[in-house]
């Protein structure tokens, strides 16, 4: 392997190795097994990475604008005006801030390491990370020591976060808005499951080690068409998705789905005839019981999965049960009703503890891992309450601008999400005791080096809707499950649609490389700039009409392409080409297999061109061969036989062509 | 059909309604954007304002070459840049007023304050030491956490160039640091 001296090392430290291309990061990483100095530089580029974030944070994040969001204020002369007094009052305004923030800081003083939240240290908790976004949907990892969380959004977007820098691991896009996730673990990597508005659930694998994200089996719609999906659960291991939907229906499915395939259905309760949209499940943590509240009745239900057998506890007061989680232990499961919260004794089969004072219904609830404290949140009062869960008394109070809408604990317990509503858009907060340090940076092992963020899009075909009718689309190739070849393959699309006015049809297709969200389906029209892609368009008159376009793919132009995205749009013409329709499709593209197995290296020997051309009769060798060690071909001589031109341009990803030895020379 | 779709149809048609509420939407993380550029809350107000304006005057011709997001993050950062040279202008004639009325010259900036520990202190300073063209890229990758090719759409230059300046922030980050 190519060996990389320690400057261009540090370069590409500096620019981070989840933006790195293929080759580089893997030079890098072969650099870094061997060189300490730079694994050195590694660690500290990666502390200065996370403590430029924090300073940043620190600096920024508390500032609010001025700005109403519903207004758009009249244009300012501020900046024409080069006086002094501006200049001063700005300054008075900043040490105004200024002043805030020495408060705040001296209110609530960093922490150096993360602490276990609990109920000495609930005091101490302050938020780390506001993003705001229309964020509709939140739940962290499950794994241990891992501080991901998985976000949803309005517009599908489903993300995997570092709760700790706000640094987006992964991305992909849900068939909708997302309204519920789950995330866990699953075999060595972990699953996510997203429910969208509509009703649609998707279950995603991912391997974060791998940074791999993908979609498994097909969308699940609920079988009954009658009624939609609204609550989610998965069990322990990630085998069981648990469903509630609007009749009051819970059914459970197994994961373990082939691609293309629907979950199968395994088990069914059906406990209402009435419409419900409230309620809440979830599995106890070996996987064998299953709580269902349905938002209807001041009940919990415990279903026995082995037994079928059921055991309801009815809330001593208010007439509905929101919210139901476990105890680690299994033993126990809180409840979450209107107002209040309880705690039931599974094996004594009553309440033991009430956490009272919620002035409304409650609407969100989370345990933390070790069960000690129980965070909930309500509606009018806009508060998040932390609880001593083995007694009961409320520790903290925090109050929020606008209602909370959900609440997660982490696994290690270190840090508690929460969603709230703003005005300005949908504000998650990440809360912790040592908000403004990153762990990493405090643990006494090395810290690691940023892992790949491979955004691995999910295969979607994303449909706007019925501007244009009669819609018909037909996609080249038909798969989009499989990995398509590293070469030698024609993707592209026909459409056939009616249309009332004049339109333009249009397909465009680029490469996605790892690390890439592509944008929203009618935002991106053409390749980003520098970047090669296929497009064709044809305008057409008011009719029916059909637009077939096709392009053949070459890897050799693509080298570090993973995927292809192909979009087919139709605008109108007038005036400024109106989106009418638009679908797009991922493809993930196989990769060659020297790419995968460094040993069938690719070797260009073009010294034995020359030698080859002397042999008359002798066919001309194809300048790529793989794994030779490096002859050389003059002092061969002409070969008596040539290597098999077949396995040739292709011999990179033929392993048996790397096993062919050099023909004996003749002398 | 997402409600972003709808409201690019609606603006491209000229609805003001829609143009207001898509315009919105983006506001809070051109806000924050210009907060990160201008370090002072008036300030990127202001040019969040002047951004809206001009994302308003130029929506029709939005021809999606980038995501909308890109782009109203390019026309707020030539908005900051331009309220940048405007601001230094004003600190020039600060100084010269300065020198003439005899003020204290040596200003201890108030906000540095805000930092507890040394460290922080002296890392901050160097943010703000930095050149404008790598302060961008070190606050576009750090503090806003967009990925290169993101950040190279939104400042208009190439990856390579973003390569460039990252690397040279850190160098000189580092140096001011002195990380052990």
């Amino acid at each position: 392997m190519k060996e990389i001296p320690h400057q261009q090392a540090q370069r590409w430290l500096a620019v981070g190795q989840a933006d790195l291309p293929a080759a580089e990061k893997e030079l890098l990483t072969a650099h870094l097994a061997q060189c300490e100095a730079c694994r050195t530089y590694a660690r500290e580029t990666l502390t200065l990475q996370q403590d430029l974030t924090r300073v940043m944070q620190m600096r920024w994040d508390g500032q609010k604008s001025n700005m109403t969001h519903t207004s758009i204020p009249k244009a300012s002369n501020r900046d024409s005006r080069l006086n002094l007094v501006g200049t001063l009052l700005g300054a008075g305004a900043l040490a105004a801030l200024t002043l805030a923030l020495v408060f705040f800081f001296n209110r609530a003083p960093v922490q150096q390491t993360a602490g276990l939240i609990n109920s000495t240290t609930v005091a101490e908790l302050k938020p780390a990370i506001y993003k705001t976004e229309a964020i509709t949907a939140v739940a962290f990892s499950q794994r241990a020591g891992s501080n991901v969380i998985a976000v949803g959004y309005r517009d599908g977007r489903l993300e995997l976060v570092e709760a700790d820098t706000g640094r987006v691991r992964f991305s992909g896009m849900a068939s909708g808005e997302v309204m519920a996730l789950a995330f866990t673990l699953y075999g060595q990597g972990e699953i996510i499951a997203t429910l969208t508005r509509e009703g649609t659930i998707e279950l995603w694998a991912v391997d974060i080690t791998q940074s791999a994200f993908t979609l498994m089996g097909a969308p699940l719609l609920n079988p009954n068409p009658n009624a939609a999906f609204f609550q989610l659960a998965l069990n322990h291991d990630g085998t069981k998705l648990a469903t509630l939907d609007s009749v009051g229906a819970v059914k459970i499915f197994s994961t373990q789905v082939a691609p293309g395939e629907t979950p199968p259905l395994q088990m069914q309760f059906d406990f209402l005839s009435e419409t419900t949209f409230a309620g809440d499940l979830a599995f106890s943590p070996d996987g064998k019981f299953l709580a269902v509240v349905l938002g209807t009745a001041p009940v919990a239900r415990v279903l026995n999965l082995e037994t079928n057998h059921e055991e309801t506890y009815t809330l001593p007061d208010g007439p509905q049960a929101l919210w139901v989680e476990f105890t680690p232990d299994g033993q126990r499961i809180a409840v979450g009703g209107n107002p209040n919260a309880y705690l039931f004794d599974l094996a004594r089969q009553q309440s033991l503890l009430t956490f009272a004072g919620n002035p409304t219904w409650l609407t969100a609830l989370s345990l933390s891992p070790d069960g000690k404290i129980l965070a909930t949140a309500t509606d009018n009062e806009q508060s998040v309450r932390l609880w001593n869960a083995e007694d009961g008394t409320l520790l903290r109070e925090i109050q929020f601008p606008d209602p909370v809408h959900a609440i997660d604990f982490s696994a290690d317990g270190q840090r508690l999400a929460v969603l709230w509503y703003g005005a300005d858009g949908n504000q998650l907060e990440i809360w912790s005791t040592n908000a403004a340090t990153a762990p990493l940076a405090n643990t006494p092992t090395p810290a690691p080096l940023p892992t790949e963020s491979i955004i691995s899009p999910p295969l979607v075909t994303e449909d706007l809707g019925n501007k244009v009718q009669n819609v018909s689309v037909v996609w080249l190739p038909e798969s989009q499950a499989t990995p398509l070849p590293p070469s030698g393959f024609t993707f592209g699309a026909t459409i056939t649609y009616t249309s009332g006015q004049e339109t333009i049809a249009h397909v465009v297709a680029y490469p996605l490389a790892s690390g890439e969200d592509p944008a929203p389906c009618e935002l991106n029209l053409s390749a980003p700039e520098g970047r090669p892609f296929w497009a064709n368009q044809t305008n057409y008159p008011p009719g029916t009409q059909t637009f077939s376009q096709s392009f053949p793919y070459n890897a050799e132009v693509l080298p570090n392409a993973t995927y292809l995205l192909v979009r087919i749009n139709v605008f109108d013409t007038a005036p400024v080409n109106n989106l009418l329709y638009c679908q797009q499709r991922i493809y993930p593209l196989a990769q060659p297999l020297e790419t995968a197995t460094p040993a069938f290296t690719p070797t260009l020997i073009p010294t034995f061109t020359p030698c080859a051309i002397g042999c008359e009769g002798t066919p001309t060798p194809p300048p790529f061969v793989t794994t030779l060690p490096s002859p050389t071909p003059c002092q061969i001589g002409c070969p008596e036989t040539t290597p098999a031109p077949a396995n040739l341009p292709n011999a990179s990803a033929t392993p048996a062509a790397t096993e062919t030895p050099i023909p004996t020379p003749a002398p | 059909l997402s409600e972003q779709t709808q409201l690019l149809a609606l603006c491209r048609a000229g609805d003001e309604q829609a143009l207001t509420q898509l315009l919105t939407a983006q506001r809070p993380k051109l806000f924050r954007l210009a907060l990160s550029i201008l370090d002072d809350a008036a300030e990127a107000d202001e040019a969040t304002q002047e951004a809206w304006l001009a994302a308003r005057r130029a929506l029709p011709s939005f021809r999606g070459e980038a995501a909308l997001s890109t782009w109203l993050y390019r026309i707020t950062l030539n908005v900051c840049r331009s309220k940048l040279r405007k601001q230094r202008a004003r600190q020039r004639l600060q100084q010269v007023l300065t020198v003439v009325f005899r003020w204290e010259a040596e200003v201890v900036h108030p906000e540095e304050a805000a930092f507890q520990l040394e460290a922080d202190r002296a890392l901050w300073a160097a943010i703000r030491a930095l050149p404008d063209t790598e302060r961008e890229v070190i606050v576009l990758r750090y503090y806003h956490a967009h990925p290169i090719a993101e950040v190279a759409q939104i400042l208009n230059v190439s990856e390579r160039t973003v390569h460039n300046r990252l690397h040279a922030a850190h160098q000189k980050l580092r140096s001011k640091v002195h990380r052990p």
